[in-house]
């Protein structure tokens, strides 16, 4: 019988598939599916093959447990195909090589059980990465109803006091009235920066990066002004032109602009310098924020990561810059200015000169 | 007039509610989470009313208050007005013992803070224990 085979053969079977998968060239193999992956894909035919008449439940059950397991053990579909094939090539190999009794109906069937498997794991695998995707997703949104929620309150709270008559407008209350309601339109531009980003950039336009930067100049003066900062804008670039979603750019720039006024110095200055070489356009955005914290670097960009005890917003203004700046082909690199602040590059592929 | 302790993570209910109660003649102290507010207890004179949050980093409203019964087991009678975002926040109250909470972002809230602050200041009803 074959999965009596298998069993018998069980060591030498792993050792031929995993020479086999070593020198696969894509998907590339890694550590865990040698070691751990490989028998696990064999124990599963196994169980498969010993059952080969089972109920429809007890199948379902076995192809979610397989599922869960790839799932858990970070497996790509391409190593899951990948895999199942090398096992079932090396059992047949082997049986060949020492003439096991094994009929032909006995190789239908372990082809036929490597399909089933593969098609059920894989099955359950996508649902699996979906319901994660999902989760997700859920946990995304109760942080931003959360921010949402906290942003309103406190909105509401400030215009009842003021209704009230005790207070003047322009006074703190007044002043955390501003803060909230620039807060909820903040975090609201930034879903919507976020679901254009998830719908990929359709639509490209040419545009020179002075043209660019001089329409966000126009807001951010505004917002630097009323936080008491100066905002100087220099263009050193030639000219040069880049192609944009002009909004995820501008969402992209504007998040870090507005990092820049959260935490300079009060009465500092934010300074954003445009420049270009034959190959790139960048735009260097300069704050007074003292520095940032030592080793604080290497987590600026990840989701929810906050930079000081200023935890205002999400923690996701970062994070969504660089994907809207990734999106263009672009990155974002990092200076620290120890006791003075730290410069934040948008580095962009230039777009060749139409006047070539 | 009165001396009130205003225990909030953030910052900007702080503002609001410090403006709103000084705007009305009353003494104000501030923490930023539980442990602070508990420092404040023993740094001056003892408040006559807390304006406690329920969800704070370090040490949240509820813990705070059963560190006070611990430290003194209650003998100031201190009342707790517990003012908070969530929807269970009468549940929270209850289990804390305090008659006193109200719900932030409600329209009216700065005329039903003070109105529920003039209450626990008249009936002086410290959180009993549960």
């Amino acid at each position: 019988m074959l999965d009596d085979f298998i069993r018998t053969n069980r060591n030498e079977v792993i050792a031929l598939t995993r020479s086999k998968v070593a020198e696969r060239s894509a998907p590339r193999p890694t550590q865990e599916e040698l070691t751990s992956g490989i028998p696990m894909f064999l124990d599963q035919l196994v169980e498969r093959l010993r059952g080969e008449s089972p109920s429809e439940r007890n199948m379902g059950a076995s192809a979610t447990a397989h599922g869960k397991e790839m799932m858990r053990q970070g497996f790509s579909v391409a190593q899951v195909v990948q895999d199942y094939g090398d096992v079932c090539q090396a059992v047949t190999e082997l049986a060949v090589t020492l003439d096991a009794p094994i009929t032909t109906s006995e190789f239908r069937t372990l082809n036929r059980c490597v399909d089933i498997a593969t098609a059920e794991a894989v099955t359950e695998y996508e649902h699996q990465r979906d319901r994660t995707i999902s989760d997700e997703g859920t946990e995304r949104l109760g942080i931003l109803a959360h921010e949402l929620r906290n942003q309103l309150n406190s909105a509401v709270m400030a215009f009842d006091i003021i209704k009230k008559g005790s207070v003047g407008v322009g006074g703190s209350v007044g002043a955390v009235l501003g803060r909230s309601l620039s807060g909820l339109r903040d975090t609201i531009d930034r879903t919507l920066a976020e679901v254009r980003l998830e719908s990929g950039i359709t639509k490209r336009e040419r545009v020179r990066i002075s043209d660019f930067i001089e329409e966000i100049e126009v807001i951010a003066a505004f917002e630097a002004n009323t936080k008491g900062l100066g905002l100087t804008v220099t263009r050193g670039d030639d000219g040069a032109e880049v192609e944009i979603d002009r909004h995820i750019l501008a969402s992209a720039v504007g998040n870090l602009l507005q990092n820049a006024f959260k935490f300079s110095h009060p009465d500092g200055s934010v300074t954003v310098k445009t420049r270009a070489t034959a190959s790139r356009v960048l735009i260097d955005i300069e704050d007074e924020c003292g520095g940032l914290p030592p080793g604080s670097i290497g987590g600026l960009f990840k989701p929810y990561e906050q930079r000081s005890v200023d935890r205002s917003g999400l923690g996701l203004g970062l994070a969504i810059s660089l994907r809207g700046v990734e999106a263009h082909g672009g990155d974002i690199h990092v200076q620290d200015l120890p006791g003075k602040g730290c410069v934040f590059t948008v580095d962009l592929p230039r777009a060749i000169s139409s006047k070539a | 007039m009165a001396n009130v302790l205003i225990v909030d993570d953030n910052p900007d209910t702080v503002i609001l509610c410090t403006e709103l109660l000084e705007s009305v003649g009353h003494c104000i102290t501030r923490g930023f989470n539980g442990e602070e507010g508990l420092r404040s207890l023993t740094a001056g004179p003892l408040p006559d009313c807390v304006l406690l949050d329920v969800d704070m980093p370090l040490l949240s409203g509820p813990e705070m208050v059963r560190c006070m019964r611990l430290r003194d087991a209650g003998a100031e009678k201190i009342p707790i007005v517990l003012v908070s975002g969530r929807v269970d926040l009468s549940a929270v109250a209850r289990r804390m013992g305090t008659p006193y909470f109200l719900a932030k972002g409600i329209y009216g809230y700065g005329e039903a803070l003070l109105r529920m602050l003039a209450r626990a200041l008249v009936e002086r009803r410290a959180p009993v224990a549960a």
